[in-house]
């Protein structure tokens, strides 16, 4: 099977999963404790609005209609409208989703800027003082909440000694960069960990290899052994973590941006929660569904050019 | 009726000597007549709003900047800087534009600098002075008004401004019994139907208003948000569009509405007043985090904001960079009770719960001093408010007496809403529940989306919620009617149902005579008193801080903010 | 190929359908002898740490000095000092008694919302991974859909349909979380069930039941467990951040979150309000990741 074969088959095996995940996006609605038109709403609502905004959402249809309808929707790639913006979910979602994209790509860059380096020290010097350091730091960053470590970062980095702008994502990519670093950097804090235990262990184990033995028999060079043979296993298992992680990413820009005031999908989702906006959480949640998807999709792609061994 | 020219900055010169207090009326009387107001009406107002003028002078406007005060205001525009935008941050997004179908304040005080009325109010919050009307009549029985309109006025999209465009208006303002602000214009002559028929334009710049009965409130409701001109070609047979865009005359014009994100005002470079505004463009962004609006303005992202946490006021003072306003106000803070179902359908329980609410201490925790207790539902030193009731002391003793006397003698659970995101809110509600359970009362804390908050007052749904008022008008009888009157508003959606105080809400409005006025009135607040509906917390300045770069922040004791002379440093 | 993701709100926990013998670990990899002593002090800190905070949480009426909601209008914004050895917040209440406090909340949160899952996901995995089939295909295709959703927002959203509230995170992570543990326990019982202990427990007459119970899940369970420790720290994390979103604990509960989420207004003047929750998180967190990793270690070892 050849390369493009082995994509198709994975799209084709990604149908069913999208199946399974709009059938939960649209099961979402149907948690809603009591008539979810009315929790809407509120209680106390006139009659006639209740029924109106029923009939808007098509919660008068029986069930499998009302899923028949949101399928055709979906399709013709209409996501509804927001009750709270009036306006279309997808005109709402295109530049927010920019935002949180671009920061997910910003934190990505910087978890590999931190975690390949001290990773790489790390087995390198094992038990050494960078290693033992390196250990007990990220120990706290994993087991700290990013809206935590924002926090902190925005009352001492950008207001206390005004190192950066302290909301909004700026004009240009030279303020862009800037204005995004500290919310990629606390994404990044909740990843680099993870990472950096996976890359050590990776490069020890290679080290111990049979092959790092022999390149070491013939006289290799110490540091021709590590770049030659060393880096390239080690990036796999980047690929790999960073590909798995995109969940992760995707849940940390919820906090993020909300720390940090970013228009930002995740945002977004808050904002249409605290007001009630069902249609639009559901719109949110399919499309971040979607990304991750795609992004495996992605992964595993990049993974066959990396690795010959990975069977198609 | 003669009419003559009337000479606007002047008029308002003599009405704030009215209000200190160094003027008789006979003085002003003789003034106002060489300033070419007619007796009738130029007596209407000094009987009217004489009363007004107690405490104004205790609350200046006080500004700070590093600890140290500073002149409040620049009068002098010499040294402005024309241009720039002005970056202003607040809790809560606009979501109504229209000023006849909205509801608050998180949109009238933004569309006001977008629409003018005929009859405004001062800046100093206590008079009135000429609009887009130069000068008016009232016929010697009160009931008929003839405004004599500005010439000259185009709206922002470069149409002229005519008598038809104020009848469209004001016609549209009074008719629709389903919006909020109706029961301001109940006296304006009706046919059968109910509809307004009383509004005449003999020509393009005159207006003609007969009235069904005298109502001596009258001016003090055209200057009222709700009577705002719309232009009539933009609006008329769309009116829908009226609550995402506007056509009006004032100094900025609506520039784009980014739902959620900010509202751009832009300057009009039709308006009126010579040389105004200063100011190129306000940028006001939505940002529901106390914290992270404070960081902002700190970080030089915004150069103002509104919503300003109590507990940040000693702190931000001290900021070299931030000017921190006290401006009076007529805000009002308090706890809206639901009074149709149980409990809180008795009185003996809301009185236990006044009893129960150390209002001091709620000054100094929540305002962190920056406030007084509230005696009365009416802002402090507002026009007939009622200075001889006896305040509810903190007394858990009393508080209990109360509850025995009540259905539920042993207390019971009370849902709390509060709007989610604000830090003075979670002190209060905090601070509320501590107290309240000393009675028996347990307090769940629902914080709300302001959104939500606002709907679910609007649709009742709530046991108690935070909520405040501030006046609109200089009258007491816009407060009063939201307060008293099950029309539109339920009695501020309490559903109180008192009809002594409803009946003397309505005599009030029709009551020419000021000291009756002031006894009907004073009367009303006892009853209120003793009813408690809702409990009245405390009285708050309004808190604005911005950076050092602004001058000029204008915010009247009504609300709305005035950035017509406000400018900006350059760079 | 695999479509796991790696889950959680800030810390991430460790790639779902992996055994955990397979994961790098905090003492690195393939042990010389000597370093075992290292690894089993892991457990033996995180056991005691774990203990601590549990005898905290239930005598924490008797270790706090004050209520959680005991308010001293007089004593407002103090500093850390020996009478509030963490300070007091905006309403004069104890720093110290409401992390104390606190400690009940967090911990039965992280402990809970583990129960449910890890229950459910344990039987469908030991079922799946026992008689494969239209079973194991079924489950798999499910835990692959929800495994398509980030978990945050997963959890978000089931959150904000069902109402604000601790029961709501309950279900919420009952519903997505299983997942975890039923591909974990398929995949270890696919391994094991082929292994010559248990053909012959299968040949000498032993019921499904008898099988699964006996031989196979003592075996298999342990590795649960251990991705259980980590799961804990990945719920306590959850819940702070749903309290800071606003969709957990409401002030003025001394829930952890929600303490860091009153006293941001005061992080730059106030400090002690936030940071003393926030260290707590961290230690519990602390605990329970080295009690996980030697637990890990510990069965590493005896496997080999």
């Amino acid at each position: 099977m050849n390369r493009a074969q082995f994509i198709a088959r994975r799209l084709v095996q990604m149908l069913p999963v999208l199946f399974g995940v709009t059938l939960i996006v649209f099961a979402l609605l149907q948690l809603i404790p009591g008539d979810p038109a009315t929790t809407m709403l509120g209680l106390q609502a006139r009659p006639e609005s209740i029924a109106a905004l029923r009939q808007e959402l098509g919660l008068d249809r029986p069930l499998w209609e009302q899923y028949l309808r949101y399928m055709g929707n979906l399709a013709r790639f209409d996501l509804g409208d927001s009750l709270k913006f009036r306006v279309s979910v997808s005109s709402l979602l295109g530049e927010r989703l920019a935002v949180s994209l671009a920061l997910i790509v910003y934190a990505t860059l910087l978890t590999v800027a931190l975690a390949l380096p001290l990773g790489i020290v790390s087995a390198l010097r094992k038990d050494g003082l960078i290693d033992q350091i390196t250990r007990v730091v990220l120990m706290t960053t994993l087991v700290m909440p990013a809206f935590l470590v924002g926090i902190i970062f925005l009352t001492y980095l950008s207001v206390r000694w005004r190192l950066f702008p302290v909301a909004g994502y700026g004009e240009g990519w030279r303020e862009h960069l800037h204005h995004l670093f500290l919310p990629a950097l606390t994404i990044a804090l909740g990843i680099v960990p993870i990472l950096v235990r996976a890359l050590r262990t990776s490069i020890l184990d290679a080290m111990a290899s049979d092959y790092v033995r022999t390149a070491r028999a013939k006289g290799l060079r110490e540091q021709a052994v590590v770049s030659a043979h060393v880096l390239r296993n080690a990036l796999i298992p980047t690929v790999t973590l960073l590909g798995l992680s995109v969940g992760y990413l995707l849940g940390g820009t919820v906090i993020v941006e909300n720390v940090f005031s970013l228009p930002g999908a995740g945002k977004l989702l808050v904002e249409a929660i605290a007001a009630r906006d069902y249609p639009l959480v559901q719109s949110t949640t399919l499309v971040f569904a979607m990304l991750v998807i795609l992004v495996n999709l992605a992964t595993d792609t990049v993974y066959t050019f990396l690795d010959p061994r990975v069977r198609l | 009726m003669t009419r003559r020219s009337y000479r606007p900055a002047a008029m308002a010169g003599l009405t704030r000597l009215v209000h200190e207090g160094r003027i008789d009326r006979r003085a002003f009387l003789a003034r106002a007549a060489a300033l070419g107001v007619s007796l009738s009406a130029s007596d209407l107002m000094f009987r009217t709003y004489r009363a007004g003028a107690q405490d104004q002078s205790e609350n200046p406007i006080t500004v700070t900047v590093g600890g140290t005060p500073i002149a409040a205001m620049e009068p002098d525009l010499t040294d402005a800087t024309p241009g720039g935008a002005l970056r202003f941050g607040r809790a809560v997004d606009s979501d109504n534009l229209d000023p006849v179908t909205n509801d608050g304040n998180v949109n009238i005080w933004y569309f006001m600098s977008i629409y003018d009325q005929l009859v405004r109010v001062a800046p100093d919050g206590i008079s009135l002075v000429p609009g887009l009307a130069e000068s008016w009549e009232m016929s010697d029985d009160g009931l008929t008004y003839t405004f004599h309109l500005r010439p000259n006025v185009l709206f922002s999209d470069g149409t002229p401004m005519t008598s038809a465009d104020v009848l469209y208006s004001w016609v549209r303002a009074a008719n629709d019994p389903e919006e909020h602000w109706t029961f301001t214009l109940t006296a304006l002559k009706r046919d059968a139907d109910g509809q307004v028929e009383g509004i005449s334009t003999p020509d393009e710049q005159t207006v003609v208003v007969e009235l069904a009965q005298p109502w001596s409130p009258f001016l003090s409701d055209v200057a009222m948000f709700n009577m705002s001109v719309i232009s009539e070609a933009f609006a008329a047979g769309n009116e829908e569009r009226l609550t995402q865009e506007c056509m009006g005359t004032g100094p900025f014009a609506l520039g784009e509405w980014q739902k959620g994100e900010y509202l751009r005002l832009v300057k009009n470079a039709n308006y009126w007043e010579e040389g105004l505004p200063l100011l190129d463009e306000v940028v006001v962004s939505v940002v529901p985090d106390d914290n992270a609006r404070i960081l902002q303005l700190q970080g030089g992202e915004i150069d103002g904001m509104k919503d300003v946490p109590s507990s940040r006021v000693p702190e931000l003072s001290q900021d070299p960079n931030l000017k921190v306003y006290q401006f009076p106000s007529t805000e009002t803070r308090y706890i809206t009770l639901n009074t149709r179902n149980a409990p809180l359908d008795d009185p003996f329980a809301r009185r236990a719960l006044q009893y129960a609410t150390d209002r001091q201490t709620l000054v100094d925790v929540v305002l962190f001093g920056v406030g007084v207790p509230a005696t009365s539902f009416m802002p402090k030193g507002a026009l007939y408010w009622n200075d001889t009731l006896e305040p509810y002391t903190y007394d858990v003793a009393r508080a209990q007496e109360e509850l025995a006397q009540s259905a539920t003698p042993e207390g019971f659970d009370l849902e709390l809403k509060i709007l989610g995101g604000s830090a003075d809110d979670e002190t209060l509600a905090t601070a509320l529940k501590d107290m309240w359970s000393q009675i028996g009362v347990n307090v769940t804390i629902t914080p709300t989306e302001g959104s939500v908050l606002n709907e679910d007052y609007n649709s009742q749904n709530f046991q108690a919620m935070t909520n405040y008022w501030t006046n609109d008008i200089i009258d007491p009888d816009e407060l009063v009617a939201y307060a008293v009157l099950p029309d539109s508003s339920e009695a501020f959606q309490t559903g109180w149902n008192n009809e002594e105080a409803q009946q003397l809400a309505r005599d009030g409005a029709a009551e020419p005579d000021p000291a009756k006025r002031k006894e009907i009135y004073f009367r009303i607040q006892e009853i209120y008193h003793e009813e408690s509906p809702m409990l009245a917390l405390y009285y708050k300045p309004y808190v604005d801080v911005t950076t050092t770069r602004v001058h000029n922040f204008g915010h009247p004791p009504t609300g709305q903010y005035d950035w017509k002379t406000t400018w900006i440093d350059a760079g | 190929m695999t479509s796991v993701d790696v889950r959680g709100a800030s810390t991430a926990a460790m790639p779902a359908n992996e055994p955990p013998s397979a994961l790098p670990t905090l003492a690195g990899a393939s042990p010389p002898a000597r370093v075992i002593r290292w690894r089993e002090r892991n457990l033996v800190v995180g056991a005691v740490l774990i203990a601590a905070l549990v005898i905290v949480a239930i005598f924490a009426p008797l270790i706090a000095p004050y209520g959680p909601l005991d308010t001293d209008y007089t004593a407002r914004l103090h500093p850390p000092s020996p009478a509030h050895p963490f300070g007091t917040d905006n309403l004069g209440r104890d720093i110290f008694s409401r992390v104390v406090h606190g400690a009940r909340i967090d911990l039965q949160v992280g402990i809970f919302s583990l129960l449910l899952p890890f229950f459910i996901g344990c039987a469908i995995g030991c079922l799946a991974g026992y008689y494969g089939g239209r079973i194991d295909n079924v489950t798999m295709r499910v835990a692959e859909i929800i495994q398509a959703f980030p978990f945050l927002i997963l959890i978000i959203a089931i959150v904000a349909v069902l109402g604000t509230g601790l029961t709501s995170v309950y279900i919420a992570v009952a519903l997505v979380a299983w997942v975890s543990y039923a591909r974990l326990l398929r995949g270890e019982i696919l391994v094991a069930k082929n292994q010559e202990y248990v053909e012959a427990a299968r040949a000498l007459g032993g019921s499904d039941g008898r099988v699964i119970g006996r031989h196979l899940l003592p075996n298999v369970i342990t590795s649960a467990l251990v991705f259980a420790c980590t799961d804990v720290v990945l719920y306590i994390v959850l819940v702070t951040s749903l309290s800071y979103l606003g969709l957990a604990a409401q002030p003025p509960s001394p829930e952890w979150g929600a303490m860091i989420t009153e006293g941001r207004t005061f992080m730059a003047t106030a400090w002690w309000i936030s940071l003393f929750p926030g260290l707590a998180v961290v230690v519990t967190g602390i605990a329970f990741s080295v009690f996980g990793d030697g637990l890990a270690d510990a069965l590493r070892v005896r496997k080999r």
